[in-house]
Order: structure tokens, then sequence, then C-alpha cells
């Protein structure tokens, strides 16, 4: 039987209702292992992502709940301010299922453990924290993650990609993936999906396994294309972000997608990860951007409702899904 | 309002850059008293005309820049690359051009603020190039240390990102060469300037990187080594 396993334990997948399939409820960039990799000037630049304020979380998700929300993924991975008790009082708090993240993020977030350790003993751990919970808790992840910052997958990155892939075909827990926004334009297709892709084929997963994130950067329609016919997830996750795209040409890119007929392929979050794109006294649109602006966008771009609700809820029931 | 900079939505991708220290260079741009010394020049004329809190944010980063500069000093040295340095002043006063005189900086290569804050790190092997436009490329000079280095590559730091860095790294690829733009080795009269500029900079045969990513992809190979970026 599938279920969605949140941080308050398994739901049916009936219960997710509306769910954004990317977004960082507790995070802290500071605490990234490789940290001096990231441009140092984010510390004068005070950019870095730091989501710490728990209460502050809970009001901003009781937001979104209000908006129609119901649930949300945190792509936060181990290593960077993840922290599954807090997001188990927030999700309690706040009424919204919380789906948290395994795997890895970009190299200067990996832990240091992983380059110690073998393919094989990275695996078992990412499954433990399926299995059995993460962080010494029992708050377990529904999704696992792989984040590559260069623009090639390789070294440190590329071996994390594997332990994922073969945790994936063990668990059949879907991967979220992050193609860095910087490295976007040194990309073929603006997203390194196919690359991504072509590990996973390569590991025996099977493509409907992947959700390749952060497509609404640098679209490509012609390359999005290829990754639906290829069977993959597509996420337009940075919604919102109008420096990457504007969200009137997100609306563009989706009604042809639809048009194309990959309905069903598609996925959609916002991101927040810096205080700045959250809270609204700094300017943030909040995790409500996507319900409260970007669907009626979507309405009058000429998208139906049960489209969006598609994309909203019958594609992340699908994607989150696993066999308990 | 958000900055957009869309143009590398209908750009082809960037191929990897090859980099050795033969056909490389680091070019520490304009890192002189002038623009970097808090108590002269630029600093000075804020600091008398009681507008000094406006720079700030530029010597902030301009710390994190010299710290950068530093580190990457060492890895270019033990890899034997040749290091071209720029500084804003005139050779003769007959050369003093337009610019600097509408701008007030009016600076001799002699004066206190053309000096080098790399001064003691001059290397037989590198270059000082004094020029009186923004970017390198002002000074013919510039271009003909890179031909007879045969460089191909440039590795760029220094000041001020929106207007002598953008200046050099536009028009080394106008000319065909290629280019790291090292972003935290880098400061802009604020942090906006800074990132929009960089962010506008990449483009092309123009990458921008971090100095922590570049000793990573140093990190670990031989002196002769490619580095793929």
């Amino acid at each position: 039987m599938a279920v969605v396993r949140t941080v308050l334990g398994d739901i049916s997948p009936d219960s997710l209702g509306n769910c954004q399939t990317h977004e960082h409820i507790i995070c802290d960039q500071r605490k990234a292992p490789f940290a001096q990799i990231i441009d140092r000037a984010r510390s004068v630049k005070k950019t870095y992502m730091i989501l710490t304020d728990e209460e502050r979380a809970i009001e901003e998700l009781k937001k979104y709940r209000a908006a129609g929300g119901s649930a949300v993924v945190d792509v936060t991975t181990h290593g960077w301010g993840r922290d599954p008790e807090a997001m188990a009082r927030i999700s309690r708090a706040s009424g919204v299922h919380i789906v948290a993240t395994g795997g890895f993020y970009t190299e200067p977030h990996i832990p240091t453990f992983a380059e110690e350790r073998s393919i094989g003993e990275l695996v078992e751990w990412i499954i433990s924290e399926f299995e059995t919970g993460m962080d010494g808790t029992d708050i377990k992840v529904g999704l696992i993650k792989s984040g590559i910052y260069h623009g090639r997958i390789e070294n440190l990155e590329r071996k994390c990609l594997r332990a994922v892939a073969r945790a994936s075909l063990e668990t059949g827990l879907a991967i979220t993936t992050h193609t860095s926004g910087a490295r976007r334009y040194e990309v073929p297709g603006g997203n390194l999906g196919m690359y991504h892709l072509e590990v996973l084929l390569q590991e025996g997963v099977s493509p409907h396994r992947l959700i390749n994130g952060h497509v609404d950067e640098r679209p490509d329609i012609g390359f999005l294309s290829e990754l639906c016919e290829m069977g993959c997830y597509i996420q337009f996750d940075v919604i919102g972000k109008e420096h990457w795209l504007l969200d009137a040409t997100r609306v563009d890119l989706l009604k042809e997608l639809i048009a194309r007929g990959y309905l069903d392929h598609i996925l959609m979050g916002t991101d927040r990860c810096r205080q700045h794109e959250l809270y609204e006294e700094l300017g943030g649109k909040g995790y409500t951007h996507l319900l409260e602006t970007f669907v009626p966008m979507m309405k009058e771009g000429g998208i139906a409702e049960g489209d969006i609700w598609t994309m909203l809820s019958e594609n992340p029931v699908r994607a989150l899904g696993v066999e308990a | 309002m958000v900055r957009r900079t869309p143009f590398t939505l209908a750009t082809r991708a960037v191929p990897r850059l090859a980099i050795r220290p033969e056909n490389t260079a680091f070019v520490i741009q304009d890192m002189q008293r002038y623009f970097a010394d808090p108590e002269l020049g630029l600093a000075q004329t804020a600091a008398a005309r009681g507008v000094a809190r406006e720079f700030h944010s530029y010597f902030e980063q301009l710390d994190v820049a010299r710290d950068n500069i530093d580190l990457l000093m060492g890895e270019v040295r033990a890899r034997g690359m040749p290091v071209l340095f720029t500084r804003w002043a005139y050779t003769e006063p007959r050369y003093l051009s337009p610019l600097q005189r509408s701008i007030g900086a009016e600076i001799g290569m002699d004066d206190p603020e053309a000096e080098l804050l790399y001064s003691p790190d001059v290397d037989a092997g590198d270059a000082v190039i004094s020029k009186t436009g923004l970017g390198a490329f002002s000074s013919d000079a510039f271009e003909e240390e890179l031909r007879i280095r045969k460089v191909e590559n440039l590795i760029l730091a220094g000041v001020v990102t929106e207007f002598g860095i953008r200046s050099t790294a536009l028009a080394a690829i106008d000319r065909g060469y290629r280019v790291i733009i090292v972003g935290d080795a880098c400061a802009g009269i604020t942090l906006e300037t800074h990132r929009h500029a960089i962010s506008e900079l990449t483009i092309g045969t123009m990458k921008v990187r971090s100095t922590g990513e570049i000793l990573r992809y140093a990190e670990g190979l031989d002196h002769e080594d490619l580095i793929l970026v």
C-alpha cells in the first residue's frame, strides 16, 4: 500500500492535498561543511540561506494553510541545519504536512563523512533515514536528493548521486535534484536533468523516480519536453523568483507543456530559503505566493482548474508515494 | 524592482575552460591605495565630504577580496602563473585622461595613490601596467604583456566590479580571451552594484567562480596539471 512519509508519520496519499514539493522550512547555510566554496562575500551580502526561527515558520505555514496549502516538502538535507524535531513541531502546530528529505545537497553542503565512506555505506545511511529516522530521531524522510553545484556531475557529487540512486532502487523513494543557478548558463538545456538521468539509468533506477528541480530558472521547452518523454518529472520550483524568469513566462511554458501532453509530469514549488524571500516585511513573497498569486495567473492564462489540481496534488501523490 | 538578465536564456551553453599555468594569467586590477586605502583616495574624498558611510559596504567587500586575492596568489605562484597588476595612473602628465580629470582622480604613477597594495609581491616575471582608462585594455601595454606570455585565459580579481573589472572582462572576451572572474575577490561600490555587474558578466566565454571553488579545483592537482573550470 502506498503512503506518503511525513515527519509526523505515514499518511494516505488521499490526505496529502495541495503540496509544494520544493521548499525550505528550517535551514542554516552557515553550517555547511565546505562553506568556503560558497562565495565568501555571502557573509557580507547576508544572503546565506538561514531559516531558524521556529515560531516564524509556524506562522508562515499557517498562512500557507489558510491559503489552501496542505503539504510541503522541506528539501533541506543533513549537514546544513536540517532539524527533524523542529520540523515535527512546526508541522504539528501549523497543521501542514511536512515531508523531509534525505540524500545530499551540493558539494559545499555535503557532510564530511561522505568523502570517507564507501558508496555502500552511504546507501545504508540514506536508507536508515527512511526506515529508522534522521539524526538519532525516529522522524523519517519521505524523499531523497541529489544537488549538483558545478556544471558537471563528477567527483564527490557523482559519488553521492550514485548512493542516492541505489537507495532509491531499494526503497522506491523519488529523487529530487538541484542544479546550481549560477552554472545554469554553462549547461546545455539549462539543467543537468539528462546527466542525472544517465547515472540513474546506469544504476537501474526508473526515470519516473526522478524529479528534475529548478527547471524554471533557465528553461528550454524542447529540453523539458525530452525529459518528460523520458518519463521524468519536471519541477517548476522557483515560482516568484523573477530574476530568473518572469512568472508570466512560467505560465506560458506550463500551458505549452500541458498542450504537448506533459501535464502528469509537472510539480511546483517556490524554494523559499532566505528570509528576504519569505518574510513580508523584508519584501518576501512567502510560501503563499504560488497559491495566492501564481494560481490566479495560471487560470487567467487559460490553464484549467483541474490541471492546476493535478500539478499541485495528484502529481505530488504519485511522486512522493512509497510502499510502506 | 527585480533585476533580470534573460540574455543567456537564448544563448548556447558555455563550454569548459582548460586552465594551464602556461596559458593563463592572474590579473589583479587596480588594487592600489586610491581604491583600497581607507585614509587616501576615494575614502579620503568621501570622508572630507561627510559621506564615508556610503562606502562602508565597498570596504567591507574589499576586506574579503584582499584575503581571497592573497589565497589565490599562493596557488598562482605555486603553479608558476604570471601575475599582471594594473593601476589607474598616468605615466606622464601629458597622458592624464579626460576621464581621470573629470572624476578628480588625477593620479600619476609616482603618487602615493598609485602605489600597489601588492608592491612587495611583484615578481620578476610579473608586469605592472599603468593605465588611464577603466579597463586594462585601455593601455596597449596590457595586451602586449598577454601576447608575450601567450596568455589565453585571464583569472580576474580586484576593483571596481561594475567599472574596471567589467570593462576589462568585456574587452577581453571581445578580443578572444576567456575570462574567469573571481566574484568574491572583487569589490563593487555597493553590494547591489557588485551583484548586478557579476550577474551580467555571465555570458559567452566568461565565467564567475568563487575563490574557494578555484582552490578546490586545484586541490590535489600537480602544478603543471590542467584545471577544468
